[in-house]
């Protein structure tokens, strides 16, 4: 951890709202785009990001420093994702175009493929809305493996240590989640 | 087949480069050879491309913006003064008990342990009754037993319990064959004026094995002094039941004699009669059969009469 980093952690933790909002702001973007992936959808992420960095303020103090600031972090973002996935019975699935919607506006389209035009993306739509299901109907654990690996790029040490579960098990999950997309979007390998 | 199931697993930890090196180049090599785990490869490499076209949104710096101004709103009003928890409120919240679900459970449980333990620990001598023991006993062996709620006989332990009526219920447990339980209950005998009272205890004293001097000197007063015939002739029966030794020989004749001379209930007077004939070997003292040969049973006529003709001829048969 780096030493600024652990000084705002510190100042943080005495009460300093200055210091603490200067942790949120190294941080919300990542967070923000994880909540969205593991909930599919705007107006969720959005009171989803306030929840997390409420609950953060409040049990900073809680923090040991015995692992990563942002492992904390991520693992309370992600157990409150899925709280919120078990708290909303009926999970709607949003479509591209609910994303592209003029009202929103402010957020941007981006892939893990470089140096590819959006507007293709527009044109495969059918093709996201799949993957999306399909990424919906994996079980939590699975859904958060697969989310940090496959579009945060976290290497699986990492992801075990956000979940605080062994490397050996996030193998599992992430394994067991790839097959199943595999076979979810076998009918797709034409795109 | 259990090797290609491993570089299957090697496969898609290779496509997100979290495979180590050696098991790398063994992965490929066994890829060339291998043409099923080369297919597999070959849709993992597609299933992945096809991951990766998935559209990822990022929230605009005026998104952020947004957020964070909310976020600063919502910090600036919990850190407010009248958020802080001041020691009242904190007592407040311990009082009312303005805690988590969880919490309020675990408070109500301890609350209720706390409750059961004070409860035994305060209240547990007054009304559920305690072991008589030797050091009670010495108290309670000239105390006045009064305000008799029950008694009770367990036939399976052998205790008797006395249930005193005082301001808590008191109840005295012991053993029936204990002379400090027998004193209790001779006293009852002598004192009780509730004749189901007095029942009880002559059907308590009915399960002991031998009697002490006072229970039976009891259950002589009892016999001259008791109306109900239901309880003498059971006062009678306990009498004639217990072994005969010779410290007691002489008191049981007496009371026998009495209510053989004197009961105005037949039923008792032939207990008695038949009390006496044990006590005596099978023969009464020919005064007193003289003296019941007219009484107004024909058992104890027919008897009688038999007794006193053996007396008078031996040589007849019993």
């Amino acid at each position: 951890m780096q030493k600024e980093e652990e000084l705002l952690i510190r100042k943080a933790q005495r009460g300093n709202l200055q210091a603490f909002e200067n942790l949120v702001h190294r941080y919300d973007a990542k967070i923000m785009r994880l909540i969205f992936n593991m909930v599919n959808d705007i107006e969720d992420t959005k009171d989803l990001y306030q929840e997390v960095f409420i609950k953060v303020f409040k049990s900073i103090k809680q923090f040991r420093f015995q692992s990563e600031f942002y492992t904390w972090l991520y693992r309370i973002a992600i157990n409150a994702c899925i709280n919120f996935r078990k708290r909303k019975t009926s999970h709607q699935h949003e479509s591209l175009d609910d994303y592209l919607d003029e009202n929103n506006s402010n957020w941007n389209i981006v892939t893990v493929m470089e140096n590819v035009n959006p507007e293709k993306h527009l044109i495969n739509k059918e093709l996201n809305d799949q993957i999306q299901q399909s990424i919906d109907k994996l079980s939590s654990q699975q859904r958060s493996v697969f989310v940090l690996k496959h579009y945060h790029g976290y290497k699986l040490s990492e992801i075990a240590n956000i979940l605080n579960c062994s490397e050996g098990t996030v193998k599992n999950y992430m394994f067991r989640a790839v097959q199943k997309l595999k076979k979810s979007l076998e009918a797709y390998h034409h795109f | 087949m259990e090797k290609c199931k491993q570089f299957r697993r090697w496969i898609l930890l290779a496509g997100y480069d979290e495979l180590p090196a050696n098991q790398k180049n063994m992965l490929e090599k066994h890829i060339k050879n291998c043409s099923e785990c080369q297919l597999d490869y070959e849709e993992a490499e597609k299933a992945m491309r096809m991951l990766d076209q998935k559209i990822q949104l990022e929230p605009t710096v005026v998104q952020l913006e947004t957020n964070r101004a909310e976020l600063h709103q919502r910090l600036l009003f919990l850190t407010q003064p009248r958020f802080q928890k001041t020691w009242t409120t904190k007592l407040w919240q311990i009082v009312s008990l303005d805690f988590a679900p969880v919490l309020r459970f675990a408070t109500a449980a301890a609350l209720l342990i706390i409750g059961i333990f004070l409860g035994n620990l305060f209240f547990r001598s007054s009304d559920s009754g305690f072991e008589f023991d030797q050091q009670q006993l010495s108290g309670l062996d000239e105390a006045k037993i009064s305000n008799i709620e029950s008694i009770q006989y367990d036939p399976l332990t052998r205790q008797v319990s006395i249930t005193l009526s005082t301001v808590n219920d008191m109840t005295i447990q012991g053993n029936v064959e204990k002379a400090e339980i027998q004193q209790l209950l001779a006293q009852t005998l002598m004192t009780e004026d509730r004749p189901n009272i007095r029942l009880k205890t002559v059907r308590a004293l009915q399960h002991t094995k031998s009697l002490n001097e006072n229970v039976i000197h009891a259950l002589s007063e009892l016999i001259d002094k008791e109306k109900n015939p239901g309880i003498r002739l059971k006062a009678v029966k306990l009498l004639t039941s217990i072994p005969i030794t010779s410290s007691v020989k002489n008191t049981l004749s007496r009371v026998l004699i009495r209510v053989l001379l004197n009961d105005s209930n037949s039923a008792i007077r032939i207990e008695a009669f038949k009390g006496l004939s044990k006590i005596d070997n099978g023969s009464v003292a020919p005064v007193i059969l003289s003296a019941v040969k007219n009484d107004s049973s024909e058992y104890i006529q027919t008897k009688a009469k038999q007794i006193l003709e053996r007396t008078e001829n031996p040589a007849l048969p019993e």
